[in-house]
């Protein structure tokens, strides 16, 4: 078998019966070491100060909002009768949905022997953590009196001595969630080990290679440990992977076991898991094209990695718009009034325009990825990810606000209008994600330099007997 | 991936072929079949009743029929992957899936008996059903508007247009290869696999629709597709896995197919036994959770007598015990077990599709012995499904005999030889 391009930059293009190669140029192992460590070694440039001041002053902004909201009470936000789940819902189902590509990444992808994830895993690994994180921050202050939220634990509380309602989705959300974001915590972590331990091989400075010491747990890269390591990746791999889709069934589950109609349709579980991976990769792709070539890591990112996650995104994409509209015909055929009436008010009622963002970013936008063009073309990419990120935060935004808004009771109809808080929690919950993700990118390293050094080393390989 | 890949032998090796011993057993299949096939169909409309032939009869069908689309599903996911491993199996399963042409013509039966009005199963071209089921007229003006006779068959035509077209586009770009050898083949269907695998999704749901959900006319679920497709795509992995051991128990394939074929197989099998509770169940917890009536009678039904019995036998014999049964590696790795469990997961898909359908019969009838139609309504409905199953047998290995059982000169069949698990 041979190698389609062994040197030139186009590796998206692979004839049958060859592999195109996923390290291209003539990078040799220590190149990909210098690589990756250089990014976290050098100093900080202007652009990550800059981002990075922005990015912490919108988290300190979230802050303030958050102590804001418990001193005064959930009144600041816009959450009123008929809709009392609005915006932190919105922006926790939101985030929860882009924290499902690592996993799938470095799990799902791992059991199909997809080789193309190692380059891209580790980064969305951490972006997952951090999604988590953000997702996390909105049910716990949506409770009200925050100071109470380890009710949520599964004991009986304090002085009341009730238990939680096991019985409701929003008790499993605090299983399914938690138990994600442990996962996917030991799986991100675990699988840094071995490059923890080369950052503390290569440190100069005292305190640093202590750092890395510890966290690289005495790693020594003798053969017993990587067959561990490899072993207990393979088994974790397989713990995750049902994990990806649990969680989002979970949180679809919120919504579907009500009555609420719009919300109660038996296909939400497939549909939302499909949508979040559709959103995840999204976001991967929105920070991964500009960070591959800021950090200087196009050989180890190459469009090939962007070309296979913008097909995932055009295939999520399609199931999602398939699933909007099985969810119309059989409102349709169903003829049960409410349903009707509640998928018509989306399209055409008041909020028609949140209906028409998600359908146009959601749906429509992604078909622009049957063209090569817009799978090959960095800024393209980046152009069609940003309208689904849009698109899908739309889309939680219609079923919780639309939904809720037309309830059976005319008389309680109103309008939802959000207030400052609630834009400013938003935006600030963005803070927290890039403050998190440009720490990650200047301290940990952001390829996994092992795995990726095994794809080049069966890419040599193929070479090697390709020459023979 | 290992280096030292055995050769790729010619495409006319007898191991490409499909053995004698296979393909003296087309005739008798076919016609053995097809005697069973009509005799269950006989002994359920004269030994019970039109209405339960019938019923048998599209159990057989839609158990045939999601395995030949599943098999579909599988032929699209290899070209939309460029998968490597799975060449060596991929005809055996593109042979299935071109039974949706013959599947065309066994479905004309049960347009007939909708147009004739004699044993239809469709309740809703039954004039008298708002009226005795209290539904308001409105309602019922705009259901009828989708459950019309003519517009049902319409739909039919559509969907098995798409299939057909498909499964002979698929196959027949693969059997050319055989000659030809031309990577080109593999590009052009690696491009076509991705918007058929759409249209296909879209057109699998929607046939689901209108012949499963619409046995019970006010009944509605948004997943219902999924669940068949669910159910269809584990049984078609299950029969590409029997299928390609009973080639090799006869002589083809002996060295290419490997025990990594029959693990990976086998851990799709594991992954799909758990997708297809995982939408049998999701279906389940929120119509019950909901307990809104017109969307609990339907498992209403399936809760009482014989069919509660079901229900349950599908939950531990359709999910418990095969996912403990697949989860080794051990045993993923005899391929004498994956087709021990293969053909085992092959019945609980029949009774799965016989419990989707057959419930619609009599519309539960508390789920007493009279509702399967009795001992002969058992005997008939199995035999419908037997004879069915071994006609689509028969013809696959009529056409097997004319081509070959692997797509050997598929340009990623070096690498399917060499494949190892890690």
């Amino acid at each position: 078998m041979s190698l389609a391009i062994p040197n030139g930059l186009d590796n998206t293009v692979e004839r049958p019966g060859e592999r195109a190669p996923l390290v291209l140029g003539d990078t040799t192992y220590h190149d990909i070491t210098e690589a990756v460590c250089q990014v976290a070694e050098r100093p900080p440039g202007r652009g990550w100060i800059f981002g990075f001041l922005v990015a912490f002053a919108l988290l300190n902004w979230l802050g303030i909002c958050i102590a804001y909201l418990i001193y005064t009470g959930v009144g600041v936000w816009g959450n009123q009768a008929p809709v009392f789940w609005g915006w932190p819902i919105v922006n926790f189902v939101f985030w929860v949905g882009i924290g499902h590509a690592g996993t799938l990444i470095s799990a799902i992808l791992f059991l199909f022997r997809q080789e193309w994830r190692t380059s891209i895993n580790r980064a969305a690994e951490a972006m997952t953590i951090f999604a988590v994180a953000c997702a996390g921050t909105f049910p716990g202050i949506h409770v009200g009196r925050a100071w109470l939220a380890f009710w949520l634990a599964p004991y009986p509380s304090l002085n009341l001595w009730m238990w939680p309602q096991f019985r409701s989705p929003l008790l499993w959300d605090v299983f399914a969630v938690s138990t994600y974001g442990t996962v996917s915590l030991l799986f991100w972590y675990m699988g840094m080990v071995p490059d923890l331990a080369t950052f503390r091989d290569r440190s100069k400075n005292k305190w640093r290679r202590m750092a890395y010491g510890i966290l690289a747990l005495g790693w020594t890269g003798s053969s017993r440990h990587w067959m561990r390591y490899e072993k207990a990746y393979a088994l974790l791999a397989a713990l995750a992977a049902p994990l990806v889709l649990s969680v989002h069934t979970i949180v679809s589950f919120d919504f579907a076991v009500s009555q609420v109609p719009g919300w109660h349709t038996t296909i939400f579980p497939p549909y939302f898991v499909a949508g979040a991976i559709f959103s995840g990769f999204a976001m991967v792709l929105t920070l991964m094209v500009p960070a591959r070539t800021m950090l200087g890591l196009e050989k180890l990112i190459t469009i090939r990695h962007l070309e296979n996650m913008c097909k995932i995104i055009l295939a999520t994409g399609s199931i999602v718009g398939l699933a909007y509209g099985t969810e119309f015909f059989i409102a349709w055929y169903g003829q049960v009034p409410e349903e009707q009436f509640a998928f018509l008010n989306r399209a055409l009622g008041p909020y028609w325009w949140a209906y028409l963002t998600m359908v146009s970013c959601n749906v429509l936008s992604p078909q622009l990825f049957w063209f090569r063009k817009f799978r090959t073309t960095p800024w393209l990419i980046v152009l069609v990810c940003i309208f689904v990120n849009i698109g899908m935060w739309f889309e939680r935004f219609v079923i919780v606000v639309t939904s809720l808004s037309r309830d059976y009771l005319p008389s309680a109809w109103s309008y939802f209008h959000p207030t400052w808080v609630d834009w400013s929690m938003l935006i600030g919950s963005f803070g927290l994600f890039f403050t998190l993700f440009l720490l990650f990118c200047k301290l940990m390293p952001v390829i996994n330099m092992a795995e990726t050094k095994s794809t080049l080393a069966k890419q040599l390989h193929m070479k090697h007997n390709d020459e023979h | 991936m290992s280096n030292h890949a055995p050769a790729i032998k010619p495409a006319d090796d007898p191991a490409f072929t499909l053995p004698a011993t296979l393909s003296a057993l087309s005739i008798p299949l076919c016609a053995g079949g097809l005697l069973a096939l009509v005799g269950g169909w006989a002994l359920g409309s004269f030994g019970v009743d039109v209405q339960f032939g019938m019923s048998a009869y599209l159990t057989a069908f839609i158990y045939c029929l999601t395995i030949a689309l599943g098999a579909m599903f599988f032929v699209l996911i290899q070209h939309i992957s460029r998968a490597g491993w799975s060449i060596v199996v991929r005809r055996v399963a593109e042979l299935m899936m071109v039974m949706v042409v013959p599947m065309a013509v066994l479905f004309l039966p049960i347009v007939v008996t909708l147009w004739t009005g004699e044993g239809t199963i469709y309740k809703w071209d039954d004039p008298g059903y708002a009226e005795h089921h209290h539904i308001p007229a409105e309602v019922w003006a705009n259901k009828t508007i989708y459950l019309e006779s003519k517009f049902f068959a319409a739909r039919a035509v559509i969907y098995f247009a798409i299939w057909i077209a498909l499964a002979v586009y698929f196959f027949r770009g693969s059997v050319t290869q055989d000659e030809t050898g031309e990577k080109k083949i593999t590009e052009r269907m690696q491009k076509w696999s991705a918007p058929a695998l759409i249209i296909l999704a879209l057109s699998m749901s929607f046939a689901m629709f209108d012949w499963v959900m619409t046995l019970a006319p006010m009944w509605f679920s948004t997943m219902f597709g999924v669940y068949m497709f669910s159910g269809g795509i584990l049984a078609a992995h299950c029969a590409v896995a029997a299928g390609t051991y009973l080639l090799q128990k006869n002589g083809a394939m002996r060295d290419e197919v490997t025990v990594e074929h029959y693990h990976d197989l086998g851990k799709y099998i594991f992954g799909f036994v758990f997708f297809w509770i995982y939408i049998g169940f999701s279906q389940y917890l929120l119509i019950w959770y909901g307990n809104i009536p017109e969307e609990t009678i339907w498992y209403w039904h399936r809760q009482l007598g014989v069919w509660g019995a079901l229900s349950l036998v599908l939950v531990f014999l359709h999910w418990i015990l095969p996912f403990i049964g697949t989860m080794s590696r051990h045993v993923r790795r005899q391929p004498t077990l994956m087709f021990g469990w293969s053909v085992y997961i092959l019945i609980l898909h029949f009774i799965d599709v016989y419990w989707c359908v057959m419930p619609e019969v009599y519309e539960g009838s508390g789920g007493t012995l009279a509702a399967v139609g009795g001992g002969i309504g058992i005997v008939a409905s199995i035999l419908c499904a037997v004879g069915m199953a071994a006609l689509m047998i028969g013809l696959i290995l009529r056409i097997a005999g004319q081509t070959r059982v692997a797509a050997s000169r598929d340009p990623r069949f070096g690498e399917s030889l060499a494949f190892e698990n890690i």
